[in-house]
């Protein structure tokens, strides 16, 4: 990645990041807002009218704060992707806040979008890669599924580890409508010549696997930074 | 529960009166700042059983209000608030001798669980 395109993400994320602190606020005064109101409501001698239909508002008003919190917690992690440009990470912790942020494109499709099985905390998968670009390429392969897929189907992103590669395979399940073939056209949908482009900057592979069907990432887990090269 | 005096400090006004009038209905005696150098004041001249500090604060941040009452009124317990679950400002907080920290939006009640905990233990 050049220093300027470097330079414009990283200027997109700080500023996201900023505000994603700002959003936190907002929350926390919707937060104490609605939290004074059942406070006051339940200090009132008199039942108040409407008293139950308040009383659920006010439960969905909280409901949604801690589901902004969520978002606004993730996004903020989003926008900080960029101020390191190559980095040790958690592949599975990375790959999960992508999912996380996808949810809304696979929902439109009514798509289930998941990583299975979540890895276990003592097999995580440590890489050294630009995660920026990691992110990019898992998230363009998702677009490529979601061209493709359709209402019902579930895209499962498995990891998984053989000494210096890491796999990530995205396998989608259920039906497709008669006559098609999902895994032909794969290569054929827009985002595809992206994802081979970041992959291969990545110095990683991309192929289709027929079988499952599925989009099958190979990338190097390289030595993490500060640790002796072996 | 004991009346425990607390001093809240956060430029978001909204939040930190709306703070206040739920603590006060629960029994305690909030006092309020909308900046560090206010904040600062009122620590210098009244006693507190704990501060509730805002890290990002325009002027003095909370950071630096910690070390200033590190520094001179070190007996009063300080929590901070801080934007986001990842961030460094909570631990960093801790270095500098906060009691602990909470992430905004927090549960009201878990910030008076904090508060007791601060004040009985000074």
């Amino acid at each position: 990645m050049t220093q300027i395109k470097q330079t414009e993400i990283a200027f997109f994320g700080r500023i996201t990041a900023g505000v994603t602190h700002e959003l936190k606020n907002v929350l926390a005064i919707v937060n104490e807002s609605s939290g004074l109101m059942q406070d006051l409501m339940a200090l009132s001698k008199e039942t108040p009218a409407y008293h139950d239909r308040f009383k659920k508002a006010l439960t969905s008003i909280r409901g949604q704060v801690q589901r902004g919190q969520s978002l606004i917690a993730k996004l903020n992690q989003f926008a900080h992707a960029p101020d390191i440009a190559v980095r040790s990470f958690d592949l599975s912790e990375a790959a999960g806040l992508v999912v996380a942020l996808s949810q809304r494109f696979a929902a439109l499709k009514n798509v289930t979008l998941k990583v299975v099985p979540p890895l276990p905390s003592d097999q995580t998968v440590q890489a050294t890669l630009n995660l920026v670009q990691f992110q990019m390429a898992l998230f363009s392969a998702i677009e490529c599924w979601l061209s493709l897929a359709v209402s019902g189907n579930e895209l499962n992103i498995t990891l998984s580890r053989k000494e210096k590669t890491c796999s990530i395979l995205l396998a989608c399940e259920g039906n497709f409508p008669a006559g098609t073939d999902p895994a032909g056209g794969l290569a054929a949908t827009e985002k595809w010549p992206l994802l081979q482009r970041i992959t291969a900057t990545l110095e990683g592979t991309v192929e289709i696997d027929r079988l499952k069907p599925g989009i099958l990432l190979i990338l190097p887990i390289k030595p993490l930074i500060g640790a002796p090269a072996e | 529960m004991k009346a425990w005096k607390v001093l809240l400090i956060d430029d978001e006004e909204d939040f930190v009166m709306t703070l206040a009038e739920r603590l006060q209905i629960r029994g305690l005696c909030p006092v309020t700042a909308t900046d560090g150098e206010a904040g600062l004041d009122l620590i210098m001249n009244e006693s507190f059983d704990a501060v509730i500090l805002d890290v990002m604060m325009p002027g003095l941040s909370g950071l630096e209000v910690l070390e200033h009452i590190k520094n001179f009124k070190s007996q009063i317990p300080v929590i901070m608030l801080t934007g986001h679950g990842r961030s460094e400002d909570g631990p960093r907080g801790m270095q500098l001798g906060a009691f602990d920290y909470l992430i905004k939006p927090f549960d009201i009640d878990e910030l008076i669980q904090k508060i007791g905990e601060a004040a009985t233990r000074r």
